[in-house]
């Protein structure tokens, strides 16, 4: 008799030792580190309350496209160009809304994004509406394939064919994890945790709360572009549903199980949301796939309430930032 | 400290020049052409009751507010609108009123964020020139661990600024603002709420500052006897002007000053008809006690107590004021009692049963109403809106007879009764803010400074109505600045001073006590030792 016959609720795990499973979730966890790095300045250093990282993502990930198909440009320049694009969108957007208090800013964020998705929906001879995009990795699958065969020389017989993704969004991810940890313990950085704490005293003492707040945006935006590549190229094409609203809450659940105030928390926590939230595909209960698929965001939900009730700070953060004000 | 004044550098140069500067909000005039000057390398207080637009000018001079009209002149350049950054790059810095202690960052990250002009600052400066960004941070620690051992607070650098008390955290306060390398300081109410030991240490780092380096300071201040002891010029506002600007001593002597603080001349006071005194006398006597405050202790930060024994009786159908100089614990005393505060000692009774520590709406519920100073409507909501939130949940009361009710006794709000709150004037929204304090058929109404703030047509209207609402039964315990108009209407009057009660007795009484106006202006014989330092607030601490 096996565990599942014995028990209502088990998971099979035959699916935790199979590679494929633990490439498509480290692909996702990597893309989500990076999307999440750029709410974690934002939010958990900056104190502005970004709820659009998404539209960044689409940005990014639209121009890339765009650049790549109709403009014949080659994918390795798309990537720069469409960063900057995404940065000046975020410039259009900050420049009006950071003025605005906390509460309006997050409310223009959401609108924003979604004012993105429904144009790359509508505006079909750019973005080819809700069929999307594809045909703009040509390049990355030169690279993709080299990588594969370095993997095959390592005596690796038939690699995965995401493997050589994962590899480079994990570099990506650590990079700028490891860059803006850096970046934080700077002088730079120590403006920003007084704007989180408190703008008016960091006014008083000479700081350009606008300035800063911008550059945060910004470096938020870039890393939102990068995410959008990774999510194109792991789809391997994009239409809009790649970028519904629930991506940017996605990585607030990874900013939050992770810690707000560590950059590094942002990394374990996207490891980890990845592997339950895939995890939970393969519970074994008396229900329609369907009904699953609803459940282990039911249960991803619960456990994130949970977490909020009890260790506030998240795995990393620190409590002292939590709890103390005045 | 005016034998000081002639060793003092202080210039005959101006270093700050405020020009007919007005901030209205809405319809309240905050700050109404408030015209002075602040000499270079002075140390200049700026008094005033409550209401009088001091913090308002604070900030319109420190780009927190944008000034309506005026002119404000810092060493020769104008900084009329100019950000608040801006200015305090220009070498003017300024300290709040609350402490904005950046409490989840190191004491140490505190002081180095104040360092003017740091190359790591800037995402540029990290990136062309980190060994130099390194340089200044590390002369910028040293300059930081310098200030942090004269403020004693070089124990404390790497701890988080939230862990320090209330008075530590003003002192750091001052230590980083000090770190911006200021040549004037402006400081809101820098004494407020810490121990004698601690505000001597800041006041004796002030003039040190002053006499080395020649920096200018202006600052808000309560206490009377710093402000004279300490200050070589005081400018008094009063109604969002300056009435007064002068030496100490002149400043004590104008009779202006003296009626900026109690509320009116003294002829006008004559004039008003005090409450007649058979009345007044058969309520004092007879009639049974409603709200019985014993020995009551109270504060916000730890370890300081703003309420210290305090004892207030209040009879049936009677109108009791507490009047006190700024900072006597009036305000904390009827949230005490309203159940925003909660009691470290002592007891509250409302008729002969505890409230002490309810909370707010369960005091409402046992028939005690209260009208906050500030913010005391719904701006958003209509005036009919206001006084429906003010009927309470569950109670017999018809909501719509007791709207019609309060429009009886204030007709203006009835015109208005469509009209968005946040639009009226001050007096009608402290019209609308007695409403609806009234709506759920309070016994006992707490007033906290109804006339503050209010244009002086309005303060003889609201005290009308005040007697209006008393005379339907209303038992009344008032807070007042308005010291001498306050205790004519008076049944009786307790006066405050540094939590603890001074003087008691039928209003009338009390207003023809000296010893009450001088208690407002320091210096008289009001308090028990005569003000030589610091030492009479230890009873506050």
């Amino acid at each position: 008799m096996s565990l599942t016959e014995l028990l209502p609720i088990a998971i099979s795990f035959e699916e935790f030792t199979d590679i494929g499973f633990w490439t498509s979730v480290g692909v996702l966890a990597g893309t989500y580190t990076i999307f999440a790095l750029g709410l974690q300045i934002n939010v958990g250093y900056t104190g502005v309350i970004n709820f659009g990282q998404v539209g960044f993502a689409a940005i990014g990930a639209y121009t890339m496209a765009i650049l790549v198909t109709d403009a014949s440009f080659s994918f390795w320049l798309a990537l720069p160009v469409a960063v900057l694009v995404t940065i000046l969108f975020g410039l259009v957007i900050g420049m009006p809304a950071l003025r605005l208090r906390a509460d309006y800013f997050a409310i223009t964020t959401i609108a924003a994004a979604e004012a993105i998705r429904f144009t790359a929906q509508n505006a079909r001879d750019l973005t080819g509406g809700n069929q999307g995009l594809l045909g703009f990795s040509d390049d990355w699958d030169v690279v993709s394939d080299r990588i594969e065969i370095w993997l095959e020389w390592l005596g690796w017989s038939n690699p995965e064919t995401l493997f050589p993704l994962l590899i480079v969004v994990w570099v990506v991810a650590l990079l700028a994890a490891a860059g803006l940890s850096v970046l934080q313990r700077t002088p730079w950085g120590r403006v920003l945790r007084a704007i989180r704490e408190d703008e008016d005293a960091a006014r008083a003492l000479g700081k350009n709360v606008f300035v800063y707040k911008l550059q945060s945006l910004s470096i938020a935006a870039t890393l939102g572009a990068i995410s959008g590549f990774f999510i194109a190229l792991n789809l391997n094409f994009i239409n809009p549903d790649a970028f519904q609203p629930l991506v940017t809450f996605l990585g607030y659940a990874v900013l939050i199980l992770g810690g707000l105030a560590s950059y590094w928390g942002v990394a374990v926590g996207a490891i980890l949301f990845w592997t339950v939230l895939e995890g939970l595909r393969y519970l074994d209960l008396p229900f329609e796939d369907a009904e699953i698929a609803a459940i282990r965001f039911i249960l991803v939900g619960l456990a994130l309430i949970l977490l909020m009730a009890f260790r506030p700070q998240g795995i990393f953060g620190k409590r002292e930032e939590m709890v103390l004000g005045d | 400290m005016t034998s000081d004044t002639a060793l003092a550098p202080v210039g005959s140069r101006t270093a700050l020049q405020v020009e007919g500067v007005s901030k209205h909000f809405g319809g309240i005039r905050a700050v109404n052409g408030a015209s002075f000057s602040v000499k270079d390398g002075s140390i200049t207080a700026l008094i005033g009751p409550n209401g009088a637009g001091k913090t308002t000018l604070f900030n319109v001079i420190t780009g927190f507010y944008r000034p309506d009209s005026g002119r404000i002149v810092y060493e020769d350049d104008s900084i009329f609108g100019k950000p608040s950054h801006s200015i305090c790059q220009r070498g003017m810095v300024r300290t709040f009123q609350i402490t904005k202690a950046l409490a989840a960052m190191p004491v140490m990250d505190n002081m180095l964020l104040a360092g003017p002009n740091q190359p790591g600052e800037k995402l540029l400066g990290l990136m062309t020139r980190p060994r130099r960004a390194r340089a200044v941070e590390r002369e910028l620690e040293d300059k930081a661990r310098e200030l942090l051992a004269t403020f004693n607070l070089d124990k404390k650098a790497d701890d988080y600024a939230g862990t320090l008390s209330g008075g530590q955290r003003k002192l750091l306060e001052l230590a980083r603002a000090l770190m911006t390398e200021p040549s004037m300081v402006l400081l809101d109410e820098p004494m407020a709420g810490i121990n004698p030991t601690l505000g001597r240490r800041l006041l004796e780092h002030m003039e040190t500052l002053r006499s080395e380096r020649g920096v200018t300071f202006l600052f808000v201040e309560h206490d009377m006897d710093v402000v004279m002891k300490h200050s070589d010029e005081v400018v008094v506002m009063a109604q969002g002007q300056v009435i007064a600007h002068g030496r100490p001593e002149e400043v004590r002597a104008d009779q202006r000053v003296v009626d900026a603080y109690l509320g009116g001349a003294g002829t006008e006071v004559s004039e008003v008809a005090p409450k007649p005194s058979e009345g007044a006398q058969r309520k004092v006597s007879d009639a049974k006690s409603v709200l019985r405050v014993n020995g009551l202790v109270a504060g916000y930060t730890p370890e300081v107590d703003i309420l210290n024994d305090v004892e207030i009786d209040v009879r049936e159908g009677e109108i009791v004021t507490i009047v006190g100089p700024n900072g006597a614990g009036k305000s904390t005393l009827m949230k005490a009692v309203f159940g925003l505060v909660r009691p470290r000692a002592g007891s509250i009774e409302l008729h002969g049963e505890s409230i002490t520590g309810e909370r707010p709406h369960n005091v409402t519920r046992k028939g005690v109403s209260y009208v906050p100073q500030l913010d005391n409507v719904f701006p958003s909501l209509t005036v009919r809106e206001n006084l429906e939130l003010g009927a309470v949940a569950g109670s017999s009361i018809d909501v719509d007879e007791r709207i019609a009710r309060m429009f009886d006794l204030f007709p203006r709000l009835e015109e208005r009764q469509s009209q968005q709150a946040g639009t009226m004037s001050g007096g009608e929204r402290q019209m609308l803010a007695m409403a609806r304090a009234l709506m759920p058929e309070p016994h006992v109404l707490l007033l906290d400074e109804p006339s503050a703030g209010l244009a002086p047509a309005f303060v003889d209207a609201i005290f009308e109505k005040v007697e209006e609402v008393n005379a339907t039964g209303v038992t009344i315990l008032m807070v007042e600045q308005n010291a001498r108009r306050a205790l004519a209407m008076s049944d009786r009057g307790y006066v405050l001073d540094l939590g603890s009660n001074r003087f008691e007795g039928p209003g009338s009484e009390l207003l023809a006590d000296p010893k009450v106006a001088d208690l407002y202006l320091g210096g008289g014989s009001g308090r028990v030792d005569a003000p030589a330092d610091t030492d009479t607030r230890s009873d506050r601490a």
